[in-house]
């Protein structure tokens, strides 16, 4: 049963995938071979997949590694605790049939950007999804940074000018990953993120892919109003914590924020629990 | 058990997080607290030990009037001692605390000099010989200060003892003088009450003579007799009066004169002629008139009598011879009637006697003894007796008199006993009591002198120096080892300290168990951290080299510094163990 749901899913996917891509070599996608494999070997080799309209990046490994961005050569007990977070995240936006996800924080520089990269890579992992990253931390869109790429243009580009998706998005040489990059940077974001054009950009990239998740990358929700401006528009949040740096008050009064919201939790960042949860 | 881990956990990571700021406060401590040993001033102590010496005469020989316990002399006698006034004389007299004096008042200054003053009580066990209780007794004190100049700290020491030995000294003899004085004076009190209540007594005897109860017998038997003897008067006296009687009887009888005879006859002595003479003056006088030769006549040979005899006297009998005229003139009168010439002539002679006797002349006095004198023996010897009868029984009315008067006295002593013994048993008891008490207070001023005695000559319990305060060579503080240990443990304590408060004013999550009691609800995972490989480590490193390097550079920096500005390091480490007392 399992198998044949799998097996059909992917069929739709492949039909997805060659409604806004087309496929080169005419190869199907190896299921067997782990994304990050992919990404790993993608230097080298030719890729098994490219999206005629999505921009693949070839990202340094190297890079990743510098940024902490998960990789093949990433210290397992990291790589099982990202797997850990999306296997909880997966379950729960099942149980509530949640499609997005906006990640933020109560302060700034606490390992929202790189625990939503993560995040995604994760998911990304798995074969049953595919998953699509959008920074919308528009005062300060890092995310392609992590990757080493440095797009031309963004999601604030997309919705204020009239030039199309596909040619926003990149790729970073990782399978069922699709980045939408925050591009120019905003200082009026949080009016730009309530727009109605912002709206059918959700809709539109949430709906047309039912197996697709989408993450959002917000800025900090105690700094600036973006988070609460943008919430109606997606499922779920989800706060991430720094150890030892997030003030116990601003957890509070970021959950309390929060509270119309669906929450559907936290992320510890920095701890520094090792042997209790990873030391087998 | 998620409990248990979890603190323990939380303690360890709470060490690592809090490492750095530890050992920066630690530093900082003990530099601070070295610096404060080392630079702490030293203070000398220089101390006197005063023994308190027992009598030299056993208080069963001579009890002592001073009492009370040596402890409580001995500070009677520091509160005494360290008044604001001896203070200041010796913070002036030494020139203590100079820097100060600026500073701080006066009365700061006493202060300060009270609290380096120390007065310590060295006590030994011993057992009360009368309740045979054991019990701490003072036999010794000393008596120190402290002061930064071990020679002043010596002077002030030195000072100070000779003030407490003079004090002492100066107490014990008043205390005993003021003993003596006042029992002096008490028995002077009594002395004069004595003196006053024996006054009272001698004036009242004087005045209940014979009434005092120890008089009673005496004054009973010269009542009595005193009554026998009256009776026995005024028997004799009656016997007295009786023969007077009679004796007057005879003489009345008796002729005065007998008649003189010359030439055979009687001679007249001039004497008698001229009464004789005057006799028949008068008589001549009455018949004739004065102008008669014959009453001439006999006018001229009285005058040549009296002037012969010296005596000018009128004829004593005037009286006698009216008495007998008016004696004849009655007669005469009752034989006949008023003319007669014979009553004439009488009634004539009385009245010419009558104006005799008026004029006085002669008359006034009584015969003179020698014109007097009767002639007539028995009549002599009659009137001898009479006289001896009369004066007898005078001098016996006399005794009478004062018989009486002593017998009066007696009864009324007698009357007045009761009252009087009364008196006089008050009186008495008085002066036995005043006596008795005299007798007290003076063998209590006896021994009172003779415990003054004691302390002038010095043999009754005193202070003596026993070692007498010396400059002192060693700091007595601070204790520099004790002081570097008990930085050691501020050090530490603040440190953790530091830590604490730190970690109490740090708000940060710690941990997925903050999360949870934050918010209900743990975290969905926990990303430990990622190291980035080879840069953490190095960069690391490299920090740490740098600020040991400049940490080093600092300590030689400050060295060198030191070494040639200040003192030389191995000097410096020569104080360093000299003040460590190693």
């Amino acid at each position: 049963m399992e198998r044949i749901k799998q097996a059909m899913e992917r069929a739709r996917q492949e039909r997805e995938a060659g409604t806004t891509g087309t496929v080169d070599t005419g190869s199907t996608i190896d299921p067997a071979r782990l994304p990050l494999e992919a990404g790993n070997d993608g230097a080298g080799a030719p890729p098994h997949i490219s999206y005629t309209q999505t921009r693949i990046v070839r990202v340094d490994p190297q890079v990743l590694q510098r940024n902490r961005v998960i990789s093949g050569t990433s210290d397992p007990a990291v790589v099982d605790a990202y797997r850990m977070l999306r296997t909880r995240v997966l379950q729960r936006m099942h149980e509530n049939g949640w499609r997005s996800l906006a990640i933020t924080s109560a302060g700034p520089s606490e390992g929202k950007t790189l625990t939503a990269v993560n995040l995604a890579l994760s998911l990304a992992m798995d074969v049953n999804h595919t998953v699509m990253l959008v920074d919308l931390d528009l005062r300060r869109p890092s995310v392609h940074r992590l990757f080493g790429y440095e797009p031309k243009v963004g999601v604030a580009d997309y919705l204020f000018s009239d030039i199309p998706m596909s040619s926003v998005l990149f790729t970073p040489s990782v399978e069922r990953l699709v980045v939408l990059p925050g591009g120019t940077k905003l200082d009026n974001s949080s009016e730009m993120l309530s727009m109605p054009r912002t709206r059918e950009m959700v809709e539109d990239i949430t709906k047309y892919y039912p197996e697709r998740i989408v993450l959002f990358d917000l800025p900090p929700i105690l700094m600036v109003d973006d988070a609460l401006a943008f919430a109606p528009f997606v499922d779920a949040f989800m706060l991430v914590v720094e150890e030892g740096e997030t003030a116990k008050p601003a957890l509070k009064q970021a959950t309390e924020l929060l509270k119309n919201t669906n929450l559907l939790g936290t992320v510890l960042n920095k701890g520094d629990h090792r042997g209790k949860y990873y030391d087998y | 058990m998620e409990q248990e881990s979890y603190s323990l956990n939380d303690m360890l990571a709470l060490m690592r997080r809090r490492k750095g700021q530890f050992w920066i406060a630690f530093a900082i401590l003990a530099v601070l607290s070295i610096i404060v040993t080392f630079a702490w001033p030293a203070t000398y102590r220089s101390t006197g030990t005063i023994l308190i010496t027992q009598e030299e005469i056993p208080s069963q020989l001579v009890p002592s009037t001073i009492s009370g316990y040596a402890e409580q002399q001995i500070r009677a006698i520091e509160q005494r001692v360290m008044t604001s006034k001896n203070v200041l004389d010796i913070i002036d007299k030494f020139g203590l605390y100079k820097d100060e004096q600026d500073k701080l008042a006066r009365t700061e200054l006493v202060d300060l000099v009270r609290e380096n003053v120390t007065l310590e009580m060295l006590s030994a066990d011993v057992v009360d010989p009368r309740n045979g209780k054991p019990q701490q007794a003072t036999i010794a004190f000393t008596l120190s200060f402290d002061d930064q100049s071990p020679r002043l700290a010596q002077q002030v020491s030195n000072e100070l003892v000779s003030l407490f030995l003079n004090e002492n000294l100066r107490q014990r003899m008043t205390q005993t003088r003021d003993t003596a004085e006042f029992l002096g004076q008490q028995a002077d009190a009594l002395n004069r009450q004595i003196l006053d209540l024996e006054d009272q007594l001698a004036k009242f005897k004087q005045q209940n003579n014979g009434a005092l109860p120890y008089e009673y017998t005496t004054t009973l038997q010269l009542m009595q007799r005193t009554q026998a003897d009256l009776a026995e008067t005024e028997r004799t006296m009656s016997t007295l009066q009786d023969r007077r009687v009679e004796l007057e009887s005879e003489l009345a009888q008796a002729t005065r004169d007998a008649p003189v005879k010359v030439d055979g006859g009687v001679v007249l002595s001039p004497e008698d002629q001229l009464r004789s003479a005057r006799s028949q003056y008068s008589s001549l006088l009455a018949m004739y008139g004065p102008n008669h030769p014959d009453v001439v006549r006999l006018k001229r040979q009285i005058d040549g009598l009296e002037q012969s005899t010296g005596d000018t006297s009128a004829n004593p009998d005037l009286a006698a011879q009216l008495q007998a005229t008016r004696s004849e003139l009655d007669a005469a009168r009752q034989r006949y009637t008023e003319d007669h010439p014979e009553v004439q002539r009488l009634q004539h002679a009385v009245e010419s006697l009558e104006a005799q006797v008026a004029s006085g002349v002669g008359t006034t006095k009584a015969p003179a003894p020698a014109a007097a004198r009767p002639t007539n023996p028995v009549y002599v010897q009659l009137q001898i007796r009479l006289q001896a009868t009369v004066s007898d029984l005078q001098s016996l009315q006399a005794k009478q008199e004062s018989l009486r008067r002593s017998l009066a006295a007696y009864q009324q002593a007698m009357a007045k006993a009761p009252e009087a013994e009364r008196v006089y048993t008050a009186l008495t008891r008085q002066l036995d009591d005043a006596r008795a008490q005299h007798h007290d207070i003076a063998a209590k001023q006896m021994e009172a002198e003779l415990s003054r005695q004691v302390e002038q000559n010095r043999k009754g319990e005193r202070f003596e120096l026993v070692e007498p305060p010396v400059e002192a060579t060693e700091p007595y503080s601070p204790n520099r080892l004790a002081w570097l240990f008990l930085g050691f443990i501020v050090t530490v304590a603040g440190s953790i300290g530091v830590v604490a408060v730190a970690e109490s004013l740090d708000e940060a999550v710690r941990g997925s168990q903050s999360i949870t009691a934050l918010l209900g609800a743990a975290p969905l995972a926990v990303i430990p951290y990622i190291p980035v490989e080879g840069e953490n480590r190095t960069v690391d490193r490299g920090k740490m080299l740098r600020i040991s390097a400049i940490v080093a550079g600092v300590v030689v920096l400050v060295l060198v510094l030191v070494n040639f500005l200040y003192k030389p390091l191995d000097v410096l480490w020569y104080i360093m163990l000299r003040k460590l007392g190693i």
